[in-house]
């Protein structure tokens, strides 16, 4: 009886995702896409409606952090009990960019999950442009701060992660001016832990930061947000790094209550 | 509901939304005991340099041409440039009776076109030539070594500093011939088409066609694009050197 349970569970949970997985024509909210048989977009439009402006790039990761893994099979910790393939199948990665406006604010533009790579259960990837296309400043006139995405099931960093951020640092800056201080560009993989479809919970995300070399880990545990630097990355050559394991607490940081 | 009308219904769903055939059709076992190795631990030597002799085992040789003919299958047909062999990086690893490939498109490889996140897959194989696990990018969650006090890893960071990137102690850690004028600041950008539409593929952006400050290896071959994976077209270009196993 508590066999034919869980089967039946695992029936419904599998069927719904599927669904949801076959329903990548659907529209949704937020998300942009080439035409069907066009071409890729070169641009995401933006800002994202409803987000922002933000003040801070910390209120606006936050924020951007939630809208990202509320999208359709972006977090996939809940199909655990489901095969490898299944899991691949029904998850999917977004991506955008947060950046900074001539009015000193920040902005996420809409996100997309094009991929010229993924095939059914195969890779997951999302190919993002080297541009956002915000109507209301004049061309060129945007600062890119982070290149946004989610790992539906939780992994670090990828080569080609590493590989994006600092292709597009060389196009578009290693750092920008802001009236707070210098930022500096990173690539962001956001996770969820949750185990329940539904809205995920923004757990963390991982972060690789090209001028200091950092690759940090960030942790939401109960509202308490901890940084880890799990390695550094070092190039041997102008294409070429490998990555130096260091586990240690993010260097000067500040000790808060919890 | 029994297993064997589940495993029909999710038969039935999953053809129902087939897009294309996967090209990963060699069988494999996905022994998921097998722990990946890992890649980028230390510098990697570059088999290819100019001059230089290399001797290679043929079970390596194998391995590689096993995990390159899975990936990317040699159908006869042309391919867009991301999806030639020549255009991926291998890297390997021999461990007692099992090689490890790991494969990725570089950037540079299909003239830096492409801004891809994720997807590079590893494959176990065996000395005696069987696929013993194929594993994508992002598959597996990352683990964590420990686990401090109260659970929390790490140093507490109030939520308005999240995701800073000013650590003090930190230096530059980038080439330097990354540095555009001695400075860390973007280049002067071509303005872009004011409409946000979707331009032709490949077409080429002011910016990805404004030049690398790397210095080119020569094999980007700007090619003739495709809309999405599946239909070849007529190769626009040259296909770009054979890649051997690589530094990344």
């Amino acid at each position: 009886m508590e066999h034919e349970s869980k089967l039946r569970l695992r029936y419904l949970l599998a069927s719904t995702l599927l669904g949801l997985a076959c329903a990548s024509a659907t529209p949704i909210e937020g998300v942009v896409r080439p035409e069907p048989g066009g071409a890729f977009l070169e641009s995401l439009p933006g800002p994202m409606p409803d987000f922002g402006p933000f003040d801070t790039f910390s209120d606006a990761l936050l924020a951007a952090c939630s809208e990202i893994l509320s999208k359709p099979n972006a977090t996939s910790r809940h199909a655990g009990a489901l095969d490898d393939q299944l899991r691949l199948r029904i998850s999917t990665e977004y991506c955008g960019w947060l950046y900074y406006t001539p009015d000193h604010k920040y902005e996420m533009s809409m996100l997309t999950d094009q991929s010229r790579l993924d095939a059914p259960n195969q890779r997951k990837s999302c190919e993002l442009p080297p541009r956002v296309n915000d109507r209301r400043y004049p061309p060129g006139s945007l600062k890119y701060i982070f290149a946004l995405h989610n790992h539906p099931f939780g992994s670090t960093l990828s080569k080609f992660d590493i590989h994006f951020i600092v292709s597009a640092g060389q196009e578009l800056g290693f750092e920008a001016e802001t009236r707070a201080g210098k930022v500096r560009i990173a690539v962001i993989a956001f996770f969820s832990n949750s185990s329940q479809p539904g809205r995920p919970a923004c757990d963390g995300f991982f972060q690789y930061v090209p001028l200091t070399g950092q690759l940090l880990k960030w942790s939401n545990t109960g509202g308490r947000w901890s940084c880890e630097q799990t390695g550094a990355i070092v190039w041997d050559a102008p294409e070429a790094f490998h990555i130096e394991k260091r586990t240690a607490p993010c260097s000067g940081s500040t000790e808060v209550a919890p | 509901m029994r297993t064997g009308n589940l495993s029909l219904v999710l038969a039935a769903v999953l053809l129902s939304c087939v897009r294309s055939p996967s090209p990963f059709s060699s069988s494999t076992e996905n022994d998921r005991t097998i722990v990946f190795p890992e890649f980028y631990e230390r510098m990697a030597i570059t088999v290819g340099s100019p001059g230089e002799i290399y001797d290679m085992d043929g079970e390596i040789l194998r391995a590689i041409t096993i995990a390159a003919n899975d990936f990317s299958p040699p159908d006869g047909k042309a391919k867009p440039c991301w999806k030639r062999q020549e255009s991926q990086r291998y890297r390997v690893i021999r461990q007692g009776d099992i090689i490890f490939v790991q494969i990725y498109l570089h950037p540079k490889s299909c003239g830096r076109k492409y801004w891809i996140l994720d997807g590079g897959v590893e494959y176990a194989i065996s000395t005696d030539g069987r696929i013993l696990r194929r594993r994508f990018d992002g598959e597996e969650p990352y683990e964590p070594s420990d686990v401090g006090d109260g659970g929390v890893k790490g140093t507490l960071v109030p939520a308005s500093e999240v995701g800073r990137t000013d650590w003090p102690g930190t230096s530059p850690a980038i080439p330097s011939s990354w540095l555009d004028a001695g400075t860390y600041y973007p280049r002067p950008e071509t303005p872009p088409a004011p409409d946000a539409g979707s331009p032709p593929l490949d077409a080429g952006s002011p910016l990805l066609d404004a030049g690398s400050p790397l210095p080119d290896a020569g094999s980007s071959t700007p090619e003739a694009g495709l809309p999405d994976g599946g239909t070849p077209a007529p190769d626009a270009g040259t296909p770009p050197a054979p890649s051997a196993p690589d530094a990344g």
